[in-house]
């Protein structure tokens, strides 16, 4: 019995050491709003469409799990491309099939905003003057 | 390999293609002689799969001994009805209540069948191919206006 | 007088804390004691398994992780293993090792996260932020591997999406060095403390016969005596190459399920270490580069894979129909240990309701699927 509660108070004792231990170590958390993230250049955040490189092949539609795409060809390709970050899951197919690389990923994260309307974000082919 | 020789000497009827066994009716039987008389004796009932072929619902039990590391399937095809295996496996039990509610299958036997994940006044069974999403707790899904 | 004998009925969750998701109980109690428990499931249901039938291969692959969130590397291995296996498709070695790598890092990330909640739910808040601290140096690891922290979408049919540079596996040499003293504090404060191991001893003893009765697989069923583990016994990918043990108790209790999964962090470990010497000397392709995914046209066949997740056996079943699967099947380890609750909690008291479930390792989105 006195063996039981002199093991006992000892575990107890290392248990605190330990966690005293590690009130030294250092701070791994941030403080986010103020300071941001490091991310790679892998990160899938907010897409980076050059209209310029898409030839409207229809890929990224293709491979999209969500049908979050959409493209409006004409007779001079393509003339409106549109991506809703309502569906959208980040899955990175658009990216990771695109054979001409004009979608690519952004370490952009915080797509936070305050109408549904925004959520749809449109690349329209300029006027040629 | 299971000793298909005694199986069939038991079950005359049933067709062995190495590790998938057909059985036309008295699944419950061929189970239960796998789990207890045959020599590998198929401990673990780890799943039920259920699959619309339009016409009829086939259901694979997958069997697994424990001894000999063996997966073995027992393949059936039923309708509307089939018997419950709870007093066999009684993991079976969210398996059958999972297939009732998503093929709408009902298992003869098991008393505290019910809806595993769909509310109990869900019209139709989802898994069917022949199901079409007309619930109108469904119309905020085609609402193009949100 | 009369509701001196009689029971009660009490409601936990939806919504409780300590359900790792969303678990609704029906318990009846009789004073401090549980009569009758009922698992009410369903809250998470997304019809992963319908969602399938109107997709292309490669468009359900993204959403394979979201089954069980905390092991998507399981996942999508079970689902890419049975699309290689019916396809016909070879993966290159160093792929394989690049799996099994990710796999168990991934493993210890899981049992990190249930060390932490499950000794939170015992009351104890510390481990708490030691175990996410140390996860959250796995998810870093992921993040620059394969872009997102949780889910990857990295394994793809034929290999894996991009090579694996070499300031990750710096990283994660460093991280395997560090590892052991971080576990041996967590065993200092939990392991022999007089609260936790009163809390835990003898509390929801899971029989042998009960475990094979109820398909409990993974450190559940290893915890109550059986020595059952698929990458010894069905060995998939390298495992039957590398060298690593299996841990099992007899006692079937709470603390048992504890020590055999700590017992795997260990083991996880040994496995990593050995596939980074692999990896460092292996000059083989990372993916098979002639598979066309987006095309991918299988005619009518089904092969069910099995695979170790930290919560026990993950098979996923594919029955090729064409461009799309025809259905697909998830069996998860969570599911049958939600259906040995009421076993367990039979004449339990109230209070060890949270102790019991949560060392089960239960996480929901993988029942409702």
């Amino acid at each position: 019995m006195i063996k039981k509660i002199y093991k006992s108070i000892l575990a107890i004792i290392i248990g605190h050491i330990t966690v005293l231990k590690h009130a030294f170590k250092k701070r791994v958390t941030l403080e986010y709003p103020e300071v941001k993230p490091l991310l790679n250049d892998k990160f899938r955040g907010e897409h980076l469409f050059d209209i310029n490189k898409c030839k409207a092949c229809g890929m990224c539609q293709k491979v999209c799990p969500a049908n979050a795409i959409t493209i409006i060809k004409d007779e001079n390709g393509l003339n409106e491309y549109s991506i809703d970050y309502k569906k959208c899951i980040f899955c990175g197919n658009c990216y990771y099939y695109c054979n001409f690389n004009a979608i690519m990923p952004s370490s952009n994260f915080e797509l936070a905003c305050s109408s549904k309307e925004s959520l749809v974000i449109t690349f329209k082919k300029a006027e040629e003057a | 390999m299971i000793n298909t020789d005694l199986l069939k000497e038991y079950f005359p009827d049933v067709l062995v293609y190495d590790y998938y066994i057909f059985v036309e009716k008295n699944i419950v039987d061929v189970i239960s002689f796998l789990k207890t008389k045959n020599y590998v004796d198929f401990d673990v009932l780890s799943q039920i799969i259920a699959a619309d072929c339009t016409d009829f619902v086939q259901l694979t039990y997958r069997l697994y001994s424990t001894e000999n590391n063996e997966f073995l399937n027992v393949v059936t095809k039923v309708k509307d009805e089939a018997a419950s295996v709870t007093h066999l496996y009684k993991s079976a039990h969210f398996d059958e209540c999972e297939i009732h509610d998503l093929f709408g299958i009902n298992f003869v036997g098991n008393e505290k069948l019910e809806r595993l994940y769909m509310p109990e006044d869900w019209d139709g069974h989802p898994l069917l191919k022949s199901y079409d999403q007309t619930d109108e707790r469904l119309e905020w899904n085609n609402d193009q206006s949100l | 007088m009369t509701n001196l004998f009689k029971t009660m009925e009490i409601n936990v969750g939806p919504q409780h804390p300590s359900t790792h998701g969303v678990l609704r109980l029906i318990l009846e109690l009789d004073g401090e004691i549980i009569k009758s428990c009922k698992p009410v499931v369903g809250y998470l249901h997304r019809g992963i398994e319908k969602m399938a039938e109107n997709r292309s291969y490669l468009q359900y692959l993204p959403i394979v992780d979201r089954i069980d969130y905390l092991g998507g590397f399981f996942n999508s291995y079970a689902y890419c293993d049975c699309i290689e296996h019916l396809a016909e498709i070879d993966v290159p070695d160093k792929a394989k090792y690049i799996r099994v790598l990710c796999m168990e890092l991934n493993r210890i990330a899981s049992h990190l996260l249930w060390l932490g909640t499950f000794m939170l739910d015992l009351g104890a808040s510390s481990p708490l932020f030691y175990c996410f601290r140390d996860r959250e140096r796995i998810l870093h690891i992921f993040e620059a591997l394969t872009g997102q922290r949780m889910m990857y979408n990295y394994f793809t049919f034929g290999g894996v999406r991009f090579d694996i540079p070499s300031d990750i596996i710096d990283k994660i040499s460093v991280f395997i060095e560090d590892m052991p003293e971080c576990i041996n504090d967590y065993e200092n404060i939990i392991t022999d403390n007089p609260i936790f191991v009163s809390r835990c001893k003898s509390k929801g003893i899971l029989t042998k016969k009960n475990a094979l009765q109820y398909s409990i697989t993974g450190p559940n069923l290893r915890a109550s005596g059986v020595n059952l583990d698929f990458r010894k016994s069905n060995p998939y990918l390298v495992y039957d190459r590398l060298n690593f043990d299996v841990s099992s108790d007899i006692s079937g209790d709470a603390f048992s399920r504890y020590k055999v999964r700590i017992f795997e962090l260990h083991s996880s470990l040994k496995i990593v270490e050995q596939c980074i010497s692999f990896i460092k000397n292996s000059s083989d392709e990372f993916l098979n580069k002639s598979v066309k995914p987006v095309m991918l046209n299988i005619d009518n066949a089904e092969y069910t894979s099995s695979v170790e997740s930290p919560r026990g056996l993950m098979s996923c079943t594919v029955m090729a129909g064409g461009k799309n699967p025809y259905r697909v099947k998830w069996r998860t380890g969570s599911y049958y240990a939600v259906q040995v609750l009421p076993e367990l909690l039979i004449n339990a008291e109230l209070a060890d309701l949270m102790a019991i479930f949560g060392s089960l390792d239960v996480i929901l989105p993988e029942v409702d699927k």
